[in-house]
């Protein structure tokens, strides 16, 4: 990040902080609803100092790591897969077509009947919410390189197993990168409603648990903390795939 | 002589509009033929039916009497798009094609990837990938990879468009004689009537869509030719005839 964008960033930050300070301190609003940012700045910094922090936190990253992990184990070889058999695309997609219009929350109560509220209900839930998103766009991200090379084939009689290994999963890297940063995301956001309707511990947990003790504060604070998780992984990302693709 | 390409009544359709229609060539063994027609005509479809790309309607396109479709060795090909690999360098992008037909053939038809290189001047640009070049060095890099692959048919897609015009004189003079000396069958295809009479032994004028063989005449130069050839009445007269031939664009 260079210094004009990074005080850009700081900068919009600022006002955000400036406009929220404004409103609760002149706007008269009960603290309940919405905290004064200092309170939430002193939730957060006693957050830090709590041993369920690091469990929410953990607990979460754990679970959005492993469903995310997963998630691309699946839909990448899937995805490869229609590649080299196009007969394939039609038994894949269908379903998944189908799975990636069903709101994700339909299936919370199913998880929690089968795997009841500990972990593996929950990468579930985020599994088939980022796996169902996941395999279109890795598969548009191939597709196309697949139509702009079609000399290959043609020109040098290869197969399309080697197609597909020599051109498409190379050309297709950066393209599949992006769009997994992108499922990312939406892995967070699956795993917070998945945990805020049922969990031991994690972060959307934690919300409810504020919540129960009208503890708004607390709730800015974890708020905070996922967006924070987010815009640093994103920003990892980010970083990662300009060293990895630098072409 | 021996037939390397043929083809006999081509049709080719795309949903409702004929490409092709009735489409008929013979390209004799170490021939150069260049196809010469306006924009859209149909000479990349063409190329594309010898390549194995597309499948006839009607017709048949047969190369050393197997189906194009079906024929399995590499063909040095320029395609209009360069089609480079962009996580590949320019010497990278050259090797590959070099490496992978060289497995299919017995003798080495194409130039190594260090005189490809030279012949299109990119010696300088080896280690860079292709988003670092211009679009002139991109189509020379196509065109350097096309001459670096072992094939004893060549086709080349308005293989020297976009190169300045005195490297281009002297990459059709230098890739000439390497067909005429590896007895190399080449199809080719121009919009620039300098580069069409110089290169080729036959010429094809197109109509317009679709296309249809307006003339086909040989070109009444020798077959060694050098740059001098651009000042002789033979070349003159061969400009006439795609004038008169009402090809040119």
């Amino acid at each position: 990040m260079n210094l004009k964008s990074f005080a850009t960033t700081l900068l919009t930050m600022l006002a955000l902080l400036a406009l929220w300070a404004g409103i609760t301190y002149k706007g008269n609003i009960p603290e309940l609803f919405f905290p004064k940012p200092q309170h939430v700045f002193r939730a957060l910094l006693n957050l830090l100092s709590t041993p369920e922090f690091g469990q929410d936190v953990f607990a979460s990253f754990y679970r959005v790591f492993t469903a995310f992990v997963l998630s691309i184990a699946v839909s990448y070889p899937l995805v490869m897969l229609t590649l080299i058999n196009k007969h394939l695309k039609k038994v894949i997609f269908i379903p998944i077509e189908f799975f990636r219009y069903l709101p994700i929350t339909v299936f919370v109560p199913l998880t929690i009947l089968w795997f009841g509220i500990d972990d593996s209900g929950k990468i579930i839930i985020v599994f088939l919410g980022t796996f169902a998103q996941m395999v279109p766009m890795f598969y548009d991200s191939t597709v196309l390189l697949k139509n702009q090379y079609e000399s290959f084939p043609a020109a040098l009689k290869w197969s399309r197993v080697k197609v597909v290994s020599k051109v498409i999963i190379p050309g297709s890297a950066p393209y599949i990168f992006d769009n997994a940063r992108i499922c990312f995301g939406w892995a967070w956001t699956y795993l917070i409603i998945a945990e805020l309707l049922g969990a031991e511990h994690g972060l959307g947990y934690a919300i409810i648990r504020s919540q129960r003790y009208l503890a708004t504060d607390k709730i800015f604070a974890y708020v905070i903390v996922i967006g924070l998780i987010g815009l640093i992984s994103d920003r990892l990302m980010v970083f990662t795939h300009k060293k990895l693709f630098n072409w | 002589m021996e037939n390397i390409i043929s083809i006999t009544n081509l049709e080719l359709r795309f949903g409702q509009s004929t490409i092709i229609k009735n489409f008929n060539l013979d390209v004799i063994k170490g021939q150069i033929v260049t196809l010469f027609g306006p924009s859209g005509c149909g000479k990349s479809s063409i190329l594309k039916t010898i390549l194995g790309m597309y499948r006839p309607n009607t017709g048949a396109v047969r190369i050393k009497g197997i189906n194009a479709v079906e024929y399995s060795l590499p063909l040095a090909y320029t395609p209009q798009m360069n089609e480079l690999l962009p996580w590949k360098t320019v010497a990278q992008n050259i090797e590959l094609w070099n490496t992978e037909s060289l497995k299919f053939f017995d003798k080495k038809y194409g130039l190594s990837k260090e005189r490809a290189l030279g012949l299109v001047e990119l010696e300088g640009a080896a280690n860079k990938y292709p988003r670092q070049l211009s679009g002139g060095m991109e189509r020379r890099t196509a065109l350097a990879r096309c001459i670096a692959t072992h094939s004893d048919i060549l086709l080349l897609d308005e293989g020297l468009i976009s190169v300045e015009r005195r490297l281009r004189r002297h990459i059709m003079n230098v890739l000439r004689r390497h067909i005429k000396e590896q007895g190399i069958t080449a199809v080719c295809i121009s919009h620039d009537y300098e580069e069409t009479i110089f290169m080729s032994d036959r010429i094809l004028l197109l109509s317009a869509n679709p296309a249809q063989i307006q003339k086909d005449f040989i070109v009444d130069l020798p077959a060694d030719r050098g740059p001098e050839i651009f000042n002789t009445g033979s070349f003159t007269h061969a400009a006439m005839e795609i004038i008169a031939g009402g090809s040119l664009g």
